[in-house]
Formats: C-alpha cells, structure tokens, sequence
C-alpha cells in the first residue's frame, strides 16, 4: 500500500513537471544535452528533491520503500532516461553532506542541493585503482590545494559544485567539494555512448584551493565513497524498473498495432513468449529492489557494502540489458530505426554494467561475501579450518587477507 | 604480501596484531588503516566468522583467534 501511495504521490505532485522535463529528451539526446538546469530548481521547488531528504533539510524523511516506489514512478514516468539518475545522485550527495553535521556545510550546500538551486556531480573515477588516484590534495593552509582529473562525471556539465576524492601525501583519501566556478577548474564535454541527456563530463584540476569549511571527509574518503556508492546501487536499483516496466508497455502496445499475417504481432506465441521473459525481468527486478528497500528500512543493510543491495543492483542492470534485448527482438526495424526511445533505453542501460562498481566487481564482492567460510554457529557439520578467503577487490595485490591471533603464552 | 593470505601473529588485541603485520609488511598500514590510524570502515572484519559491526583497535583477542578482513570496494 506503501508502494502505490508513493507511485499516486509522484504522479500527482509531479507527472506535469515530469511529462516536460521528458518532452525535449530526444531532441536533447541527439545534441547531448542535459535537462536545462531551471527544470532541476523547478522540481527543487516542487519538492521533488525533498521527499528523498532528512526533515533537517526541508525533506519528508521518507523511508527506503516509499523512497524507492518514487524513484520508480519517477523512472516510468519521465521519458528523459537520465533523469532519476541525476535527481538520485543530487539527492544521494545532499544526504551525504548533511550527514556531515558540520552547520556550514549543511547551510551554503546540502540545502541548496536540496531545493534544486545548486546542483551536484561526483567526481571520483579517474581510470585507476582506488589505492592508486592521482588526483592530489596537497596540504596549504587549513584546507588543500587539488591538481589531477576525473573520467566519467555524470551530470558534470551542469554541475555547480563536485564532489571530489583526491589522495593526500600520505595514501589517504580525502573527500572535498570543488565549485564549478572555482580558479583552476576546467570542465569538459565527454561524447560518451550513451547517458547523453545526463551532461557527461570530465574535469581537470589546476592547483585548485579548497578551504577547510569545504572538506567533507579528512580522512578515509575510501569508506566514505564506498558508502555513497552503496547507496547509488540501490537508487539504480530503485529507478530502473520504472524504465523498464516503460518499455514493456511501449512495446505491447507495438506489438497489438503491428500485423503479420492478417493478425496482430502480439497474438503470434512466439511473440507471447517474448513478452513473457519481459515481464520475468521485469518482476524479478522489482522484487530484488523491494527485498534491498526493506533490507534497508529494517537496518540490516551494511553501510559500506551490502549485499543485497548489490545483488539487486547487479540484477536489475541484467534484467534491464535483457528486455531491451527481447523488445529488439520482437520490435525488428520499428527498434532500431522507427522509435529513438529504444535506443536511448539499451545505450543508457549499458552504462549501468559500470555504475557504481562494475558488475564483474560486484560480484567477485559478492562471492567473497557468499563464499566466507560460515560462522562455527552457522551449522553443526560446517567444516572448518581450511578454506582460505580472498579479499582482494579491484584485484590489488597487497590488499590483505587473514589473520590468525594468538595470545602470548602465559603458563 | 607476494599473495600470502594468511599469517600466524602473536597479539592481545586486534590493534597489536595490525600493528605486527604492518611491521612485517609496512605497506598494509595505509591500505588498513586511515590518516588517524583507524581501521578503514570499507573493511569488514570477522572474528571466528562472526562479523565484528564496529571493530575497534582494543577489540581483545584470545589464543587461535581468527580475523578475517574482506574488503569490499568498487569505482563509481
């Protein structure tokens, strides 16, 4: 009941604002071209940011499953693709601020981020391990100086300010927020594949000052990224099967218009078929988010990385591959040549394969977590002592594995 | 760690353990551990197979105790 409350909120506090925001998105598709930035202080001021938001910056707090039935409704309605993606990401990186509890921070920009007057991008990927950024902050006076670049910056080019993870002298990370407008900051177009309504965009730093009151996380940035990131899985999650319930509906509908011998496509079985396997992704992909939503609201969810989050993150990206697979299937020409809209589904969802950790990460992680020799309480006849776990993630040769402690002898 | 996987340590505490192995393998010590010599949150640490929530340098260790780091992390 939850869910639908939240789907009939959406669209009837927002399906106006939604329907224009998606009106120009082929258009802006073919030229790259994000949402216009007033469409984001719009929905800011519609409160459409909010209801993902702490009630200490002017949002309803709402928990992960009316969270997520929202950013479905969002993903169903807005015929821009990469819109709930960039809402998500304003939103995740307003919470992340405000988690910060530092008054300054929260004031000149969790809130602003919040009501869609200053918008956000995460800067973090650079092509590298993350024990190998070459972006650096150097320290100068009470805050740092930032040289080095980012690859692969969603929503970069309307971005106000940048989320940005650098490497200080001594190996750590640190998390700080880069104005757009500050001296040294060049941000530059990235003419991706796909995501091409998301303003794509990479950035290059030239001994960029950040003061002290702009630094989010002094220390372990590591963490504090992979928390975001964590987050992020379960937004895509949560949005995806809006887009993809979209499809399937765009596509029968095809299919009842289009006719083969004397009849309509959708009455062919193999046809049938074919729609039932995307009516499988799709349901499936639901269900994985919904268990990750209330894995979350139950405070079961690790913070870093969870599994079952990931899982229906890794899921979801699957699943939203295979039914475009299938609409171009049955759809033939009509896919391909008559509707921008299927290509701009199966270009943006290929961007998923890399978001928020790719999916051959995900699941090494994912094995390493499932395949963890079992607690000695887990089962009577488990078998312990032998295996061996490997830890290493992004395949980093001194990332460490066990340890065996023993006390000092005492007798 | 030339892949070595596991290692035998004498240690009270898992802050003395950490403290061994980054004497044996000092470049363990930044990837373990933050500029404020804390233990990284990306790290989930299990003791005897159960996971330790809030691991903490004191966190006492007794004789044939096993920790477990996994460390689960990915780019964005």
């Amino acid at each position: 009941m939850r869910r639908e409350q939240a789907a009939e909120s959406v669209r009837a506090q927002w399906g106006e604002l939604l329907q224009e925001i998606g009106t120009s998105a082929a258009d802006r598709y073919s030229t790259g071209a994000a949402p216009p930035r007033e469409l984001f202080a719009a929905a800011g001021a519609a409160g459409l940011h909010g209801l993902f938001l702490p009630a200490a910056l002017g949002g309803r707090d709402a928990d992960a499953v009316t969270w997520g039935a929202a950013l479905e409704e969002i993903g169903y309605l807005c015929e821009d693709p990469a819109f709930p993606l960039l809402l998500s990401i304003h939103t995740s990186i307003a919470f992340l601020v405000a988690e910060t509890g530092v008054p300054r921070l929260v004031h000149s920009y969790a809130l602003p981020m919040a009501r869609g007057q200053c918008v956000p991008a995460l800067a973090f990927s650079e092509g590298t391990d993350l024990f190998s950024m070459r972006t650096r902050a150097t320290a100068s006076g009470s805050g740092f100086k930032l040289s080095g670049h980012k690859e692969f910056i969603t929503g970069g080019m309307i971005a106000d300010v940048f989320l940005t993870y650098a490497s200080t002298e001594r190996g750590d990370l640190v998390a700080c927020l880069v104005e757009a407008a500050d001296k040294g900051v060049e941000v530059t177009a990235t003419d991706g594949f796909g995501l091409r309504t998301a303003g794509p965009a990479q950035l290059t730093l030239t001994d960029v000052s950040v003061p002290a009151e702009r630094v989010v996380a002094l220390t372990d940035g590591l963490s504090n990224a992979q928390t975001f990131l964590n987050s992020r899985r379960l937004s895509i999650a949560s949005y995806v099967p809006g887009q993809m319930r979209m499809l399937l509906e765009r596509t029968v509908t095809q299919l009842h218009k289009r006719v083969r011998y004397g009849q309509s496509l959708m009455n062919l079985p193999n046809v049938q078929a074919a729609v039932g396997r995307m009516y499988v992704a799709l349901e499936t992909s639901r269900a994985m988010a919904h268990r990750a939503q209330e894995h979350l609201d139950r405070g079961a969810a690790h913070p870093v990385f969870d599994p079952v989050i990931s899982a229906a993150k890794h899921q979801v990206t699957e699943q939203a591959l295979a039914l475009a697979d299938e609409a171009f299937r049955v759809l033939g020409g009509h896919a391909y040549y008559g509707d921008p809209r299927y290509g701009m589904y199966l270009r943006d969802h290929f961007g998923l394969i890399a978001g928020a950790g790719t999916q051959d990460l995900l699941e090494i992680n994912l094995g390493l977590c499932a395949g963890r020799d079992p607690a000695p309480t887990s089962h009577p006849d488990t078998h312990k002592g032998s295996i061996r776990h490997d830890t290493p993630v992004q395949r980093h040769p001194a990332t460490p594995g066990e340890l065996s402690a023993h006390r000092p002898d005492r007798r | 760690m030339n892949y070595q996987r596991t290692v035998q340590i004498d240690a009270e505490t898992l802050g003395a353990a950490l403290e061994q192995l980054e004497r044996r393998h000092p470049q363990m010590k930044s990837i373990l551990r933050d500029d404020s010599g804390q233990i990284r949150r990306a790290h989930q640490i299990f003791v005897n197979g159960e996971q330790v929530r809030k691991p903490a340098l004191d966190t006492p260790l007794k004789e044939t105790d096993r920790v477990e780091f996994l460390t689960a992390i990915a780019g964005g």
